[in-house]
């Protein structure tokens, strides 16, 4: 999985490595922007969120309204992650350029690294535009105190998502099902995470559960930033299980893929 | 002459026998080409948990919004709109498959035309929207306490299994769409989440008048109107029949649609559905 880059001196190697990898998240971008998928999740997928929230609920204030909003803003990213991730490997494995990219010298990972990042970048900022656009429309307050925290909080969202799209790729190596088991994983995260639905309402297993899904603490640190103190004891735990879930993913996507060269299995799925 | 009318008849008799057999043999292939795309492994693993965790995010959305009764507001609804994603996006599917084979020629000029074999093959994806509510009926009814609800439903579930008729009518109205474009995937997520938000299922109809206006001519709306008002003891039989009239507009808009696209295709030979 090295390739041959292994023989090129530590700096040389790690621009190369941010080269490939931005030039992914562009490859990814330039597809994305020519998918339709990516209107159903960050387009449809706010305003029905935003409206099935806000509308039947009593309370309008520019507090209620800012936790809704992250909270929608975070559940659509988790959802763009899912199906971004989904999307990247399922293309490659419908051009039949999967096992090329998989064997070729460019580290894969790197590759699917690059293209999650290019997904989750991309994503976020239609579904922002789309809630910016809605909450005008339904005319509701929301409060921006830290507009720098947020921003912060953002690009940990960000690195955040390109690392599970590491982990959620590695399923689509092994399966070709990989699309149904996206499409499994955007629920139980949204509802667990406590994007939308508070998680002192789960029993304790679940609650335990929801503290190892980074959107949870994002939400935290994401509303606390926009309504006034930002919480950054829920930022670090945030940031830690990004490294946690970018290490997993680096790990098992090196040895899914080096396991499916091995046997010489990946045209099959 | 009554030579020539008994052999008419036998003739006839074939020909009816023949269209049976070419029926069942569509709907089989349906069935066979629907496992083959999920098979029993995967919609025990993702599709029905995924199914079910949706509702119970609904529902519990809805206790978030307005307390209890607004879970079982929301319990009520959400049962029906578990129906889109085998009545929407799994009926989509049917001839988009063929538009992914490339096997869509091949119906053009076959004995049986496109649309009775995307009708026949929609039967699959009809069972398992109704399969697939079940589950959730029973499963999120469980795990968000709304067992009484649950109960309370069973007698009415033949209303939900005429919304599921509906829907799969929207279903193939929507797929019709798809045949033609290649945008079916935002498609058919835009008539799923036309549903989920102006059906009544999840915001209570009267919330906002735009959405009851668009909500009249969707599946769902006419149906769980019916099914809270025999739940409250009221009337439901001229909602019953407003979601049947509904249905079947859907259906004769489905099969217009397929009849133009398969007259389009022959006469221009866009056989790839452009």
């Amino acid at each position: 999985m090295i390739g041959t880059d292994v023989l090129l001196p530590r700096r040389q190697r790690l621009w190369n490595g941010i080269g490939v990898l931005l030039v992914c998240a562009r490859f990814q971008m330039a597809e994305i922007r020519s998918s339709w998928i990516i209107i159903a999740v960050t387009v449809f997928q706010p305003i029905v969120f935003l409206l099935i929230t806000l509308l039947p609920s009593a309370d309008r204030s520019a507090a209620a309204g800012t936790r809704v909003a992250v909270g929608v803003a975070l559940s659509v990213s988790w959802a763009a992650t899912a199906w971004g991730a989904a999307s990247v490997l399922r293309r490659e494995r419908a051009m039949g350029t999967l096992a090329r990219a998989l064997a070729g010298l460019v580290d894969a990972r790197l590759i699917a690294l690059g293209k999650g990042l290019g997904a989750a970048m991309l994503s976020n900022v239609w579904a922002l535009a789309t809630l910016a656009v809605t909450l005008i429309a339904l005319q509701q307050p929301v409060s921006f105190a830290h507009p720098g925290a947020l921003l912060v909080g953002y690009v940990v969202l960000i690195a955040s998502g390109s690392a599970i799209g590491l982990l959620i790729g590695s399923v689509f190596v092994v399966t070709r099902y990989g699309a149904q088991v996206s499409a499994f994983l955007t629920f139980p995260v949204i509802l667990l995470g406590g994007m939308l639905i508070p998680s002192n309402l789960f029993p304790p297993p679940l609650s335990w559960l929801s503290a190892l899904i980074s959107l949870r603490w994002l939400q935290e640190f994401l509303v606390t930033s926009a309504v006034g103190s930002p919480n950054y004891l829920a930022l670090e735990v945030a940031v830690l299980l990004t490294v946690a879930y970018a290490v997993g993913g680096i790990w098992l996507f090196g040895r899914i893929a080096q396991k499916a060269r091995r046997n010489g299995s990946l045209d099959l799925y | 002459m009554a030579a020539s009318t008994s052999t008419e008849a036998t003739l006839a008799g074939v020909r009816r026998a023949e269209r049976l057999w070419r029926s069942r043999q569509i709907i089989r292939f349906g069935f066979l080409q629907y496992l083959s795309a999920n098979p029993p492994a995967i919609v025990l693993a993702t599709i029905w948990p995924r199914l079910i965790f949706q509702t119970v995010f609904w529902v519990m959305l809805g206790y978030v919004a307005a307390g209890s009764d607004g879970a079982t507001f929301a319990y009520v609804g959400a049962i029906a709109t578990a129906l889109t994603y085998g009545g929407i996006a799994g009926m989509s599917d049917v001839p988009v498959d063929d538009k992914f084979a490339g096997t869509y020629t091949r119906l053009l000029v076959g004995a049986t035309p496109p649309t009775p074999v995307f009708f026949g093959r929609g039967v699959a994806q009809l069972t398992a929207s109704v399969v697939e509510m079940l589950v959730c009926l029973v499963a999120a009814g469980l795990v968000t306490g709304q067992w009484r609800t649950m109960l309370a439903l069973i007698p009415l579930l033949p209303i939900y299994v005429v919304i599921a008729l509906s829907m799969s009518a929207a279903g193939l109205a929507c797929a019709s769409f798809c045949v033609g474009k290649r945008a079916e995937v935002a498609i058919y997520n835009g008539l799923t989440y036309l549903v989920i938000l102006c059906c009544g299922a999840l915001i209570p109809p009267g919330t906002l008048a735009a959405l009851d206006v668009i909500g009249v001519v969707l599946p769902v709306s006419h149906g769980l109107v019916a099914v809270r008002s025999a739940l409250d003891g009221g009337p439901w039989l001229a909602q019953v029949l407003l979601e049947v009239l509904v249905g079947l507009g859907w259906l004769a808009l489905a099969y217009v649609l397929f009849q133009v696209q398969a007259a389009r295709s022959r006469r221009t030979g866009s056989d790839s559905f452009s």
